[in-house]
């Protein structure tokens, strides 16, 4: 079965082919990193016009890469949850016109479930479950149980900043660009991990949650010194040099997300630890995943870069196994800003 | 920040300033903000201060209060620009760091919140300030050093005002 991709959750404009869940034949991302560079940050109107501009493009070089056309697809996947909802439904809308069009099975996609399901196009092969997941990006933080590829239990989350937020604003803070994951990485290269010694914070409770707000703010403490008096402008050079500052930082997060997600492991009693989002593409929390995850005796599967960061080929995959067990949605179907509420155990 | 005429009159009581020693004093401050709301179903509070201030901490007090969420539900909205808790009054948590600019908050459909539809919480208020009602509460908080923030509140506007009297008598 062939399955079209599409996902427009945030900046990226994507469009992908995917067959049986397993083989990518094409992944398309126009990214809008260089315009929004200039802001610091997405700018949600412009966001929405350059997905519309890009769209029709997008989906005829997905195809074209793919050496198909319309006629050979068989269903059409798309993110519809969550993000940003203006953002969310120019894909919604392109994904309904072709299915409309052409009479093809339309399913929507959640996201985080999508970055999970980028794993199967890993090229160690896919996870057999049951497995953890750990979803990391600039929007999430959360650790999942999965007895089955289609069941996601949640076991904790950030309370505060997610990881991926964490890297943007010490970036900014550190006067590094936009976006803060691949500048931290490159300004680390070279600094002392343990110039700063900064919190690896474990909030209260039994759970698998996240707190990095407090890290960012040892950040702040430990960069430009204690006396952060009311109205004090950061941006000031740091006393510390900023590779060791950037190199401390990157350490502290990947300690803490390394060490819940083999705890959360560990405590499900699973064999296989999954990993997706933005931060995934981090090479230290890869290598330390890896290292540390085999060592414990898991196998660690880690999807490519590039099917980390935001891709439309993890949504062919993940709607592939709706679409190959019969569930449809209708062209009526809706688009949600936040995740599917699940409420975490321990 | 300044105030835009609507052709009213402006009142502003006696801005309140407090030290905050710990992020539990933080989020008791939004409690107590939540409870000196009613009779108010509505009410747009500015958070400023720079990253780490304890804004995110503040609304994470005032969703308990108002009785919309737990504070564990409250997460940094930076990424989504717009969390919404339903209730009554529901609570609109925005974060303008990535926003460019007042336009933004029309984009994002937020006008009719603001315009007394909803107990607003917004960071980074200075980004959209030409966008914001005449009428709010301004919650300053600035750090001291590691363990204490400091916060001034202000009122502009007759119902923020009543609101900041009604916390004082709480106190
Ligand atoms: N009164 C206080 N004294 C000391 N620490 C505090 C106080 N209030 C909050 N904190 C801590 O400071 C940090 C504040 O982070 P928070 O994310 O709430 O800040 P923010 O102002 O929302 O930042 P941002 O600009 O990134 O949105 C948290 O680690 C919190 O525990
Ligand atoms: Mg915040």
């Amino acid at each position: 079965m062939l399955v079209l991709g599409i996902d427009s959750s945030c900046d990226e404009t994507t469009a992908a082919l995917v067959r049986d869940g397993t083989e990518c034949l094409s992944s398309v991302v126009a990214t809008q990193t260089e315009l929004h560079r200039r802001f610091g940050g997405v700018v949600p109107e412009i966001a929405c016009r350059a997905h519309v501009e890009n769209y029709p493009w997008a989906i005829a070089e997905a195809l074209s890469r793919a050496g198909v056309t319309l006629d050979d697809v068989d269903g059409v996947a798309v993110t519809n949850r969550p993000g940003l909802v203006n953002a969310l439904l120019v894909g919604v809308a392109a994904a309904k016109a072709i299915a409309f069009a052409r009479d093809l099975p339309l399913v929507g996609v959640d996201h985080i479930a999508a970055h999970i399901h980028a794993s199967f196009l890993a090229p160690g092969g896919a996870p057999a479950f049951p497995c953890v997941a750990l979803v990391v990006s600039g929007g999430h933080t959360s650790l999942y149980h999965l007895p089955s590829p289609t069941e996601q239990r949640l076991l904790g989350a950030t309370l505060d900043d997610a990881a991926g937020e964490a890297f943007d604003k010490v970036a900014r803070l550190l006067g590094l660009p936009y976006p803060g994951g691949p500048s931290i990485e490159s300004a680390a290269r070279g600094g002392d991990p343990t110039a700063l010694n900064l919190p690896r914070s474990r909030p209260k409770g039994d759970g698998f949650d996240f707190s990095f707000s407090g890290l960012k703010t040892a950040v702040l403490y430990r960069a430009f010194g204690q006396d952060m008096k009311p109205g004090d402008a950061p941006g000031r050079t740091p006393v510390v040099p900023v590779a060791d500052v950037a190199a401390s930082f990157q350490k502290a997060v990947v300690d803490v997300l390394v060490k819940r997600t083999l705890q959360a492991a560990k405590h499900t009693g699973v064999r296989e630890v999954v990993i997706g989002g933005g931060v995934a593409a981090n090479t230290q929390l890869r290598e330390r995943l890896a290292t540390k995850g085999a060592a414990a005796g898991y196998r660690v599967v880690i999807p490519p870069r590039e099917l980390c960061t935001d891709n439309a080929a993890m949504v062919a995959v993940s709607g592939w196994f709706r679409l190959a067990a019969g569930e449809r949605d209708g062209l009526d179907l809706d688009c949600h800003p936040r995740p599917i509420r699940a409420t975490p155990h321990g | 920040m300044r105030a835009r005429s609507n052709g009213g009159a402006m009142s502003t009581s006696a801005a309140r300033e407090l030290t905050l020693a710990g992020p539990g004093a933080t989020v008791v401050l939004g409690r107590e903000l939540a409870a000196a709301l009613a009779p108010a179903t509505a009410g747009v509070l500015c958070l400023s201060g720079h990253l780490g201030a304890g804004k995110t901490t503040l609304v994470k007090g005032l969703a308990e209060g108002l009785g919309v969420a737990e504070a564990r539900e409250v997460t940094s909205p930076t990424f989504l620009r717009v969390v919404r808790f339903e209730g009554s009054p529901s609570l609109v948590h925005v974060d303008a760091y990535r926003m460019s600019g007042p336009d933004d908050v029309v984009e994002l459909g937020l006008d009719e919140d603001l315009a007394g539809g909803a107990v607003v919480a917004l960071e980074w208020p200075e980004i959209v300030a030409a966008a914001l009602p005449a009428d709010r509460l301004e919650v300053a908080l600035a750090h001291v050093d590691e363990s204490a923030r400091n916060v001034r509140i202000s009122a502009h506007g007759a119902a923020s005002s009543a609101w900041l009297d009604r916390l004082g008598e709480l106190a």
